[in-house]
């Protein structure tokens, strides 16, 4: 009877990827939402290529304690807002991908999608704390470039700033059922000597749903 | 996108059921009170939306930012330019409304929608009290339920027929008659890409009310 023992992780080992495949992997969505990570200070693989103007600001930042603008309830912006502890939808439409934030103060960005050869932004978009977003497929990846971005956001709980030449390319990619694989790549020269990329993990909650969270009820009186 | 147009008193909209024009709504006394405050003591002072706090339901088709809606199968998704730049899903899955103690109160409330003909029609309950009903402070509770009916009469326009039915404030369901109209790819000073809504943040700019309102609090920005 026990020379049968080993059936069992044999199973278990055949059966592990069924369990977590998805049919479609450019399908975001399903019956639940995206719980995201927090990550207050990201430490990409070789560290922050600050420049010294950049270095300068995120230690004054830190020394002073200067005031997150998250805390008065401002948008976190892009990537930010992928690595604050609040959870997600993507609602996917032909042309168009809708990431609706259950935090960030209940906001929503609008992607339209194209092809990679049809990258386009306004020519001088008026600086916004999400940016001005255009995505496509590379294979079972959404791509997103962002660019058109204000300077009043930080990049993390730690204070790393962008300025408004700030350019993010965000790359989401559902490994399986229950996990998506987010990288951004930040490139702002007025801060940083080379781009930078920030990884995260985010994990499925089947059956969930997006609740309200009204930062401003907070600070409102 | 959809051009919303602003609405202080719902008081010029509202009739009832057999379509006669109120007076006023049919407040109960303290909900006429309430308002009377609002509106005519504090001069509006004190409109939740003024904090950027969202403007809630139906007050979302009186707050003037564009809006757009997308159509899913299970779902439509509202999403604002303005009005603290939210978004709000309405359930199109044949699920049926909660038994509003089931659900956490929130601003926008808990919707779901279904086609009379060509009317759309969105329920909604599980409202928080936090929210005014109209900038001249019309009041509603907990118990709010909310009923709108869209009907799309020509390419342009959208008529929106909102019932506001909360028993503990008003004796019984009143209606308002309102719309948004059809803005297609504009350009402008307020919608720089044709067809798309822009991003407005009103808590970056929220340094006045502090002034105009006569009880000092924490404001969000400064």
């Amino acid at each position: 009877m026990g020379g049968k023992l080993w059936l069992i992780p044999a199973a278990v080992v055949f059966l592990l990827p069924a369990i977590g495949q998805v049919t479609d992997k450019r399908d975001l969505g399903g019956p639940g939402v995206w719980s995201l990570p927090s990550i207050p200070e990201p430490s990409p693989a070789g560290g922050v290529p600050f420049n010294p103007k950049g270095k300068q600001v995120w230690e004054e930042r830190r020394l002073t304690k200067a005031a997150d603008p998250e805390k008065q309830c401002l948008p976190s912006g892009v990537p930010r807002i992928m690595y604050e502890p609040y959870s997600v939808e993507f609602l996917q439409l032909p042309n168009r991908v809708v990431i609706v934030y259950e935090g960030g103060t209940h906001i929503f960005r609008s992607i339209p999608i194209g092809t990679k050869a049809g990258l386009k932004h306004p020519v001088d978009p008026n600086p916004t704390y999400m940016g001005d977003s255009y995505g496509w497929w590379d294979g079972d990846s959404l791509m997103v470039d962002v660019v058109g971005f204000n300077d009043r956001t930080w990049l993390d709980a730690s204070g790393r700033p962008h300025g408004e030449k700030l350019h993010v390319v965000e790359k989401f990619t559902r490994l399986n059922s229950s996990k998506l694989e987010y990288t951004a790549m930040i490139d702002d020269p007025e801060y940083y000597t080379k781009p930078w990329t920030v990884t995260m993990t985010a994990t499925y909650r089947p059956n969930d749903r997006l609740k309200e969270v009204i930062c401003q009820e907070q600070t409102a009186k | 996108m959809w051009n919303v147009p602003y609405i202080v008193n719902l008081q010029v909209n509202a009739h009832d059921e057999k379509g006669c024009q109120y007076i006023y709504p049919p407040f109960k006394p303290a909900a006429k009170a309430l308002w009377e405050q609002r509106e005519l003591k504090d001069l509006e002072k004190d409109d939740p939306e003024g904090f950027c706090l969202p403007p809630g339901v139906p007050r979302m088709f009186f707050t003037p930012y564009p809006l757009q809606v997308y159509q899913m199968p299970d779902r439509l998704l509202f999403v604002y330019e303005g009005g603290a730049h939210v978004w709000r899903v309405v359930w199109m899955d044949g699920r049926k409304l909660p038994n509003p103690d089931d659900v956490n109160p929130t601003y926008l409330g808990y919707s779901v929608a279904h086609w009379e003909g060509d009317t759309l029609v969105i329920e909604s309950n599980g409202f928080n009290d936090r929210t005014w009903l109209d900038a001249s402070g019309h009041p509603h509770g907990e118990q709010l339920k909310v009923t709108e009916r869209l009907t799309r009469t020509d390419f342009n326009n959208v008529k929106i027929e909102s019932t506001i039915d909360d028993p503990e404030f008003y004796t019984k369901p009143w209606t308002v008659v309102t719309g948004i109209t059809w803005a297609p790819n504009r350009t402008g000073p307020f919608t720089m890409r044709g067809g798309e809504i822009l991003e407005y943040i009103c808590q970056e700019n929220n340094r006045d009310l502090i002034h105009i309102n006569a009880v000092p609090h924490t404001n969000t920005v400064r």
